[in-house]
C-alpha cells in the first residue's frame, strides 16, 4: 500500500477554504471553561499524560452517552425516559461495553452517499 | 490487503509527517479496511469527524469508529492484529486512541477515497446536527463552539434538506437558528455568551 500515491488535492482545497472561513471567526472565540461530555476516566487520562485536556469542564451526564447509541429515540425522549425510569445507566454503552460482547450485530447501515 | 500490509501502513501512516488530517483520515481508513475485511463497516464520526471537515477547528488523537455488523470481539480481533492494545472500553496504540461508541449510524456518511482505501465519514450535516443537539439539550457550551465554527466554515454548501429534518426530529430546529444568528452576530463566543444565550432561549 502506497501511502504517498493518496491525491490529497481535493480535500487541501476544502480545508483551505474552510480555514479561510473560520480565521476572523477566531478572533472572537475563547473556549476557556466550556462545557462538554466527560470523557472515559481511560481516555482522561490518556490525555492527561499528553496535556491534551483543553481547557475544558467535563460534564457527566449517561443520557448523553445513551442518546448517542441511536437505539432509544431523540435526545428529548431519552431524557423523558431517564426521568421516568425507563432507562437507566443498564443502558449506558459504557456500563454495557465493561459488561463485555454488548457490541451485538445489527442491521447493516444504508447505502453511502459518496461525496 | 493483508493484515501485515495494514499493520505496516498504521504505522507509516500515524508516525508519518504529513498534517495532521491527513495522518488522521490515513490511520482512520487502514482501521475501516482492517475492519470491512472482516465483515464490519466502520464509520468515523464525534471529534475526528469534524476534523476531516474544518482541520482548523478540531485536533484530535481521538478516533470514533460506529462499527456495524459484527460483536465487540470481533474488533478486538482485528485491532489486535494491526498492534493496538485493548484497555477497557477502547484501544491504543502509542498515542492513538480508538473508541467505539456504537455499533448503528442510520445517518448517511460520505465517502472520501484515499489511495486504494475508503473513509466512511459521517456527512458533515449530521456531525454539525449532533453538535447543535448537544449545545441545546446537555448545555455542551463546546458543542456551541463547535456547530457556529462548522456553520461559518460550510457557509451555503449545508444542505438545509439533510439538517433541518434531523434538527426537527430532535427539537433542536430552533437552536440551529440561535447559533447561526450568534455566526453572523460579531459578538464574542465564549462560555459566558453561549451560556447567556442558551438560558434567553430556553430557560
Amino acid at each position: 500500500m502506497d501511502l504517498k500515491s493518496v491525491d490529497w488535492a481535493e480535500l487541501r482545497g476544502m480545508w483551505r477554504r474552510h480555514r479561510a472561513a473560520v480565521a476572523d471567526l477566531r478572533k472572537r472565540v475563547d473556549p476557556s471553561g466550556m462545557t462538554r461530555p466527560a470523557r472515559d476516566p481511560d481516555e482522561r487520562a490518556f490525555l492527561a499524560e499528553r496535556d491534551g485536556l483543553g481547557p475544558f469542564v467535563e460534564v457527566d451526564d449517561p443520557t448523553y452517552r445513551i442518546w448517542r447509541t441511536g437505539k432509544y429515540g431523540t435526545a428529548a425522549e431519552v431524557i423523558a425516559k431517564w426521568n421516568r425510569g425507563e432507562l437507566g445507566p443498564q443502558h449506558d454503552p459504557w456500563k454495557q461495553a465493561d459488561a463485555h460482547g454488548s457490541n451485538e450485530p445489527h442491521e447493516p447501515n444504508r447505502e453511502a452517499e459518496s461525496v | 490487503m493483508s493484515t501485515d500490509e495494514l499493520r505496516q501502513a498504521l504505522e507509516l501512516a500515524w508516525n508519518g509527517d504529513g498534517e495532521h488530517v491527513e495522518r488522521l483520515m490515513l490511520t482512520a481508513a487502514i482501521l475501516q479496511t482492517a475492519l470491512r475485511e472482516a465483515g464490519m463497516e466502520a464509520t468515523l464520526v464525534g471529534g475526528g469527524a469534524i476534523e476531516v471537515y474544518v482541520p482548523e477547528s478540531y485536533t484530535t488523537s481521538d478516533i470514533d469508529l460506529v462499527v456495524e455488523r459484527r460483536t465487540r470481539d470481533d474488533i478486538d480481533r482485528v485491532f489486535t492484529a494491526l498492534g493496538l492494545s485493548r484497555s477497557g472500553r477502547h484501544w491504543t496504540r502509542g498515542d492513538m486512541y480508538v473508541e467505539v461508541p456504537g455499533n448503528y449510524l442510520p445517518e448517511a456518511v460520505e465517502e472520501f477515497r484515499l489511495g486504494t482505501m475508503t473513509l466512511r465519514v459521517i456527512r458533515r450535516e449530521h456531525v454539525l446536527a449532533d453538535r447543535v443537539v448537544g449545545w441545546r439539550h446537555w448545555k455542551f457550551w463546546r458543542y456551541g463552539l463547535d456547530a457556529v465554527s462548522m456553520l461559518k466554515a460550510f457557509g451555503d454548501t449545508i444542505d438545509d434538506a439533510t439538517i433541518r429534518p434531523h434538527l426537527r426530529r430532535e427539537g433542536a430546529e430552533d437552536a440551529y437558528n440561535v447559533l447561526r444568528e450568534l455566526m453572523e452576530s460579531g459578538e464574542p463566543i465564549n462560555e459566558e455568551s453561549l451560556e447567556a444565550l442558551w438560558y434567553r432561549h430556553y430557560r
